[in-house]
């Protein structure tokens, strides 16, 4: 970590120049970056170890520069072996961002360790100092600092090519969104969270997904801020079972916790039986033209909800999107960025079910 | 000697004691006698400098007792309570070194020890030395805060009902010791007591607390007449001595001084 | 028994039943003080890379002894011993006397055995100024927010003490007031911290229930430091009390009579206990169960007499939490299980135990 007036002004001038310009220079060998805590970070050659703190940092570490700089990881990651077939033992650095073990760290003998800026990166940094270890704070989970934390990433482990070529797959499908739904009214969308009868608001990244899809979401109307703390947060939040009804919703998006793995179809059954025996709910134009979809979040959030968004606007205008296919590009991110074999649709559609006996 | 002239305690807006005076002698034992709520342990507590007065003067050989230091006046003024608590484990040896505390420099010694032993003996504590209190009955425990006491070595003794949970024999006994207190070693001992007759048989004097104030103080056949035994305490008694030994013995309550008990 | 130092009976036996005891409470004193080091060793050595204890004593005595004279040492393993470890086996040591020194002396002066800093409200005041501090922006704060949380809790902490001794002293600053003001400001700063909660985002709410769980993890040397500062100024005052503390428990009446000033004292140790005990959950967040328990199993040990259980308490105390910090980063690793929730595994079995070997005591 080396502040020198020449690269502060140096920054000051390119941030000036191009405020879109995400903050990263490469100056003949020398890496500086700057992160989600201000500091600029200088590091003379890419880094080849790091431990990674947070799944969404770990994945657009490996979309970037695979598994091979990644020495440690926490539990988030561990538990999904699946998902992470090149984990091997002793990786392991922590439960969780909040509770990092530094032995397990200063163990793994890392260049760096990256944190999410919601996690315990305040406390790390002091106590890695002594070892030579730098902390570096991105949050992969920041949707609207993609295409800057995948730049970051790129630069940090020297793999700006792939870096831009991730950015690149990002900004067009977003652009090709924007560009498909321009002056189009948005049709009404509700989207259910795990727990029955509870959506998104404004303030949540499900709630921007939807409208980047060209969607408008039923309950989109409500502000948080004015609302009982009792009836939830903005990612999961309770309505109105009748409100559903009046809207009258163009299609259903169920979100479904999950991961890597499919889920099992019944699984899928289980649902559409439960949503259609609701009060009311056979008669929505939604179900009665069985345009009710079963969606792994997994898929909704991939690569910053850019495939979910994706995906919701070719089931709200099909045609407009004939020639897309979000499995395409689910397929592109798990294979050619992810390393881990594309295991087939997450997602299932009412139309889709056999008639019940 | 300790003197106390015109106290007055009030409380709320009960006054407790309205104008007592007494002054205990070296050496003599005084029998503080009264009803149930007559003020005898308020009083035993202005003495001992745990409340304050309201008014008048309470004085230890002519200095004013708030002149002295607490360490000081405690060597000098030892208090024992009725009861004692038992929510900590304290085991008797423990409670009974505390009598040391005003006299030590520096640590407990061998001399102290040697104090605390013979308390223990002279109070027939010896078997139950290293006993929780807890585990003691509320007589034995009564025993072990008076030789607490003893081991604080006071020039002045206040009791407060010193043989009300003690069997008879030991009643005898704890009365023989606090009387060659006074005797042997010149302490002044005042005891409040509800047992009249052993009041009478081992006291110099009594002194009798009626409506806030020492209505009688003498010997105890002066002051323990049928007549002011009415007054105080609203029964009518048989007060006489048999083979030496003195007796007061209740016959009938008086209805009308029935209220006077608290 | 010799004839020079012939005694009558009685005396003799006392004396050797006094003489037996002192020997036996010493005999304790110095296994416990043994048992501390040797813990403490062992805590050191265990880790993701297991040290020796050859090792430990190389790294520990550096200064003192040429290189190599134990066992060799790379430059890492030192600084692994005195970076990581030793600061978080140092604040366990030290967090874990100072709340069980604090937790005999308000169980002294309140004469109440179940007295500990969580009944009167210092623990709840404590997570509830760490909440607030998360709720305001501690967590974006960067590096000043640490400071934040540690400061909101000491303040909070120190305002409930204050609240405590305020509604007391109206009263009598007597045993029974303390305790239900705690009592009551307790309830208080629950349902604060609670509100606060409800109110949090995501981010804060996971912090906040965090820190409620109680951990060495975060332990520097700056925080070891203001710790033990704080305990080397309030030990001696406390010891000097020992023998108050054995007259309060007779009675208050006693005590006076002894020439104690009993409203002088108690106000003395409510202070110093306060400021150890916030200064040491504002660093480690709220450790229950030793501030109450670890004098219970000193007592059940070595007696009631404050001269021996104010330094016993304090070794069996910083036992516990360093016990069970070592066990909770070593039995999963390298999952670190917070101390405060080990703690009560570590101790209760223990402090059953210790119940169970008690005999039936007769009721008052």
């Amino acid at each position: 970590m080396h502040l020198t007036h020449r690269l502060v002004m140096w920054l000051a001038a390119v941030v000036v120049a191009a405020p879109l310009l995400s903050d990263i220079v490469l100056a003949g060998n020398q890496i500086t970056i700057t992160d989600d805590t201000g500091r600029t970070l200088t590091f003379a050659d890419p880094v080849r170890r790091a431990v990674v703190f947070n799944r969404y940092n770990a994945e657009f570490v490996r979309a970037v520069a695979g598994m091979a700089p990644i020495v440690g990881v926490d539990s988030w990651v561990t538990r999904d072996p699946t998902y992470w077939p090149a984990l091997k033992d002793g990786m392991l650095a922590g439960i969780g961002q909040r509770e990092p073990n530094y032995e397990a760290i200063v163990a793994l003998e890392p260049e760096v360790v990256i944190f999410p800026r919601n996690g315990a990166y305040q406390q790390a940094i002091e106590t890695l100092r002594p070892f030579g270890i730098e902390v570096v704070v991105l949050t992969g989970w920041d949707v609207l600092k993609h295409v800057s934390n995948i730049e970051a990433f790129g630069a940090l482990f020297g793999n700006t090519d792939r870096a831009a070529a991730l950015n690149d797959v990002y900004t067009r499908h977003m652009d090709l969104l924007a560009e498909r739904l321009a002056g189009v009214a948005p049709k009404p969308v509700y989207l259910e969270e795990k727990t029955p009868f509870r959506s998104v608001l404004p303030g949540s990244g499900w709630h921007d997904m939807i409208v980047v899809a060209g969607g408008r979401n039923i309950f989109g109307h409500i502000d948080i801020g004015e609302q009982p703390d009792i009836k939830g947060s903005v990612h999961n939040f309770e309505i109105d079972p009748e409100a559903v009804l009046a809207a009258d919703p163009a299609i259903i998006v169920k979100l479904q916790p999950g991961s890597y793995p499919l889920h099992p179809p019944e699984f899928s059954s289980d649902f559409f039986a439960e949503i259609t025996a609701r009060p009311g709910f056979v008669d929505l134009t939604a179900v009665r033209h069985g345009d009710v979809y079963h969606m792994n979040y997994y898929l909704a959030g991939g690569c910053s909800k850019m495939i979910g968004a994706l995906q919701i606007a070719k089931w709200l205008y099909p045609d407009r999107f004939a020639d897309i296919d979000p499995g395409a590009v689910m397929r592109e991110w798990l294979e050619t960025f992810q390393g881990v074999p594309y295991p087939g649709r997450y997602w299932t559609a009412l139309r889709d079910r056999p008639p019940a006996p | 000697m300790i003197v106390a002239d015109a106290v007055r305690f009030v409380a709320g807006n009960k006054t407790i004691l309205q104008d007592v005076g007494i002054a205990l002698e070296r050496g003599e034992f005084v029998g503080l006698l009264g009803a149930n709520g007559a003020g005898k342990s308020t009083l035993l507590k202005c003495l001992a400098r745990l409340v304050a007065a309201s008014a008048g003067r309470i004085t230890l050989d002519g200095r004013p007792i708030a002149a002295f230091g607490r360490r000081e006046f405690a060597r000098s003024v030892a208090f024992v309570p009725q009861f004692m608590p038992t929510d900590m484990p304290l085991t008797v040896m423990d409670l009974v070194q505390l009598g040391r505390v005003p006299h030590l420099r520096g640590r407990f010694g061998p001399g102290d020890r040697r104090i605390v032993f013979a308390a223990l003996e002279q109070m027939d504590l010896v078997p139950d030395a290293f006993r929780p209190l807890a585990e003691l009955s509320g007589g034995e425990r009564q025993r072990v805060a008076l030789a607490r006491a003893l081991v604080q070595e006071p020039r002045v003794l206040l009791l407060d009902e010193p043989t009300s949970a003690l069997d008879l024999r030991h009643q005898l006994q704890t009365m023989r010791i606090v009387r060659s207190l006074a005797a042997d070693r010149g302490w002044s001992v005042l005891a409040a007591m509800h047992d009249l007759g052993l009041a009478a048989r081992f006291t110099d004097r009594v002194a009798l607390l009626a409506g806030g104030r020492l209505s009688r103080i003498g010997g105890w056949d002066s002051v323990l007449t049928p007549d002011a035994i009415r007054a105080a305490y609203g029964v009518t008694a048989v007060v006489g001595c048999v083979q030496g030994l003195p007796y007061v013995l209740p016959s009938e309550d008086e209805p009308a001084a029935r209220s006077q008990s608290a | 028994m010799a004839d020079g130092h012939a005694q009558r009976g009685p005396a003799a036996a006392l004396e050797a039943g006094f003489a037996h005891r002192a020997a036996q409470r010493s005999a304790w004193l110095t296994a416990g003080t043994i048992l501390l080091i040797g813990t403490v060793m062992v805590a050191v050595s265990q880790g993701v890379n297991d040290l020796g204890l050859g090792q430990v004593a190389q790294i520990l005595l550096r200064d003192l002894v040429p290189a190599g004279q134990f066992a060799d040492v790379t430059v890492i393993q030192e600084k692994i011993v005195w970076h990581l470890r030793l600061p978080r086996v140092a604040m366990a040591v030290v967090g874990g006397a100072g709340l069980a020194v604090t937790g005999v002396m308000m169980q002294a002066i309140t004469r109440n055995p179940l007295v500990s800093p969580f009944t009167i409200g210092l623990s709840p005041a404590a997570a509830f100024g760490a909440s607030l501090a998360i709720l305001f922006g501690a967590l974006e704060a960067g590096f000043v927010g640490k400071y934040l949380t540690v400061g909101g809790a000491f303040l909070s902490s120190l305002l409930c003490a204050a609240l405590v001794l305020l509604i007391a002293g109206l009263r009598a600053v007597s045993a029974t007031t303390i305790i239900l003001a705690g009592i009551g400001l307790t309830y208080l700063f629950s349902a604060l911290t609670a509100t606060i909660q409800f109110v949090a985002t995501e981010e804060q709410l996971a912090a906040i229930v965090h820190w409620t769980f109680g951990s060495v993890n975060a332990a520097g040397w700056d925080e070891v430091m203001v710790a033990s500062l704080l305990l080397v100024v309030a030990v001696p005052v406390f010891l000097n009390l020992a023998w108050v503390m054995n007259a309060i428990g007779a009675g208050d009446e006693t005590a006076q009579s002894l020439g104690y000033n009993l409203r002088r004292v108690r106000l003395t140790t409510a202070v110093l206990s306060v400021l150890v005990t916030s200064g040491i959950i504002a660093f480690t967040g709220v450790i229950g169960f030793v501030g109450l328990v670890a004098p219970h199993m000193a007592r059940l040990i070595i007696g009631n007499d404050h001269r021996w259980l104010i330094p016993f308490s304090m070794i069996v105390g910083a036992l516990l939490l360093l016990v069970a910090d070592t066990l909770g980063r070593s039995v999963f690793a390298p999952a670190v299980i917070p101390v405060g929730i080990v703690v009560a595994y570590v101790g209760v079995p223990l402090f059953v135990h210790l119940i169970l070997r008690q005999r039936q005591v007769a009721g008052p």
